[in-house]
């Protein structure tokens, strides 16, 4: 545990938030990746090809892993153990029959690449408009997992979530399982 | 032409006052910053035009309301001259002025053996007339960056995630409308859902103020002292920070 340094910038001192929210998101997305708005409505979180992850304590080095499941991978699995935290992510988010596809940076909360769902609508401004309603949706399901980390990172449940998460990098990671020989 | 089915975005929160979009002030406001084309030699110019046409600096509710949004876009022009090209242009310059020197010593009396040369202030001279000329025939760079701000949530997104550009567009909102743009980093979006939890009764704010860093791997003693190791393949970088 390090103490943070004072609020100075816009990270409010914490530049370690974001790359914890994506993380136990990672975790999250692979135990239960459900979430559900105040209404009942669900949003499916599925991580997807490309992780990448920097150390906090040793070297501080990143890990990328770009090729087919980087999520299923003994590498992630060991950068995780190692202490690195994920900076940023390619993420599916499903909701109802719409999915969106993007790479969240962690630190800033930087949103890239994010694919919206083909919009429906007679003329230009029509699937303008349906773009910016799919784009305000994406945001709210975004807010809606980060408010959901929050309500468990800031309270004594943590600790508790804390060691499922570490239990869970510690577990062999589905590449491994399937290849026991060789991780052994 | 505005599109978003692909973006990458920033996002930020106005503090200040901003006028609405559906009143004249705010397409004033734009029109008093709007883009203007390069002059002279200017190497940047930058200012608003229209989300739907860089070329277009006319504001008003038809070019900018896009449903709940305001839709304009940072146009930001660049033009420098290249270091190698101006070297090169500036050898020739020179050989010619010194050839020229030594062709006119010959010709005068006594002259022929007089090592010739350029002084200090001729070659800076040459050096900015030629750097003048080129500036002003060379092609600038043009970019856009579309903004979409929600007047009533008081939300911008500023469409491109490249450092310089969100700097430049942060500038140039606040020299316009005299509000800040405050980004939207997983701390300052923090501290709003958790306000927003806080009227329902539950303040977890204090202990957002209070965080540690986790560390999601066991702290051992081997492994606080061993340098991260990942196994390399294919599909694995690893990267000094």
């Amino acid at each position: 545990m390090i103490a943070r340094a004072p609020a100075a910038d816009d990270l409010g001192g914490v530049d370690y938030l974001g790359p914890e929210f994506l993380t136990w998101l990672w975790w999250r997305a692979e135990v239960d990746p459900c979430f559900r708005h105040d209404d009942g409505t669900e949003v499916f979180i599925h991580f997807d090809e490309h992780l990448e992850f920097r150390g906090e304590r040793a070297a501080a080095r990143r890990t990328v892993l770009r090729a087919g499941m980087p999520g299923a991978s003994m590498e992630a699995r060991a950068a995780l153990r190692s202490g690195k935290s994920l900076v940023a992510a390619r993420i599916l988010m499903a909701r109802d029959e719409d999915e969106m596809r993007f790479t969240l940076r962690a630190e800033n909360m930087g949103i890239s690449g994010l694919k919206l769902p083909a919009p429906e609508g007679e003329t230009r401004e029509d699937r303008l408009l349906a773009c910016l309603d799919a784009q305000d949706q994406f945001v709210e399901d975004l807010d809606l997992c980060l408010a959901t980390f929050l309500r468990v990172r800031c309270t004594e449940a943590w600790d508790a979530e804390l060691e499922r998460v570490r239990a869970w990098g510690e577990s062999p990671s589905p590449d491994e399982r399937m290849q026991p020989a060789l991780s052994s | 032409m505005l599109t978003l089915r692909t973006q990458s975005f920033c996002r930020y929160r106005i503090h200040g006052d901003v006028p609405s979009p559906y009143r004249d002030t705010f397409h004033e406001r734009l029109k008093e910053r709007r883009f203007l084309p390069l002059q002279g030699e200017e190497e940047r110019a930058y200012g608003w035009a229209t989300a739907d046409n860089l070329l277009v600096t006319d504001f008003h509710l038809g070019t900018v309301l896009r449903g709940e949004y305001a839709a304009f876009s940072l146009r930001v022009d660049k033009r420098r001259v290249n270091a190698r090209l101006l070297r090169a242009h500036f050898d020739l310059e020179v050989q010619a002025r010194l050839k020229a020197a030594r062709d006119d010593g010959a010709g005068a009396e006594g002259g022929g053996r007089r090592r010739v040369k350029i002084g200090r202030d001729e070659r800076r001279e040459l050096r900015e007339g030629l750097r003048s000329e080129m500036l002003k025939n060379s092609t600038p760079s043009v970019d856009a960056y579309t903004i979409l701000l929600h007047p009533k949530r008081k939300i911008v997104h500023v469409l491109t995630l490249g450092r310089a550009a969100n700097e430049l567009v942060r500038l140039h909102f606040r020299d316009t409308f005299e509000a800040e743009l405050v980004p939207l980093t997983p701390w300052q979006r923090s501290q709003e859902i958790l306000e927003a939890d806080a009227l329902g009764g539950t303040d977890l704010r204090p202990a957002l103020q209070d965080l540690r860093r986790t560390d999601f791997g066991r702290v051992t003693a081997t492994s606080a002292a061993t340098p991260d190791r990942t196994t390399p393949d294919r599909s694995t970088e690893e990267v000094p920070s």
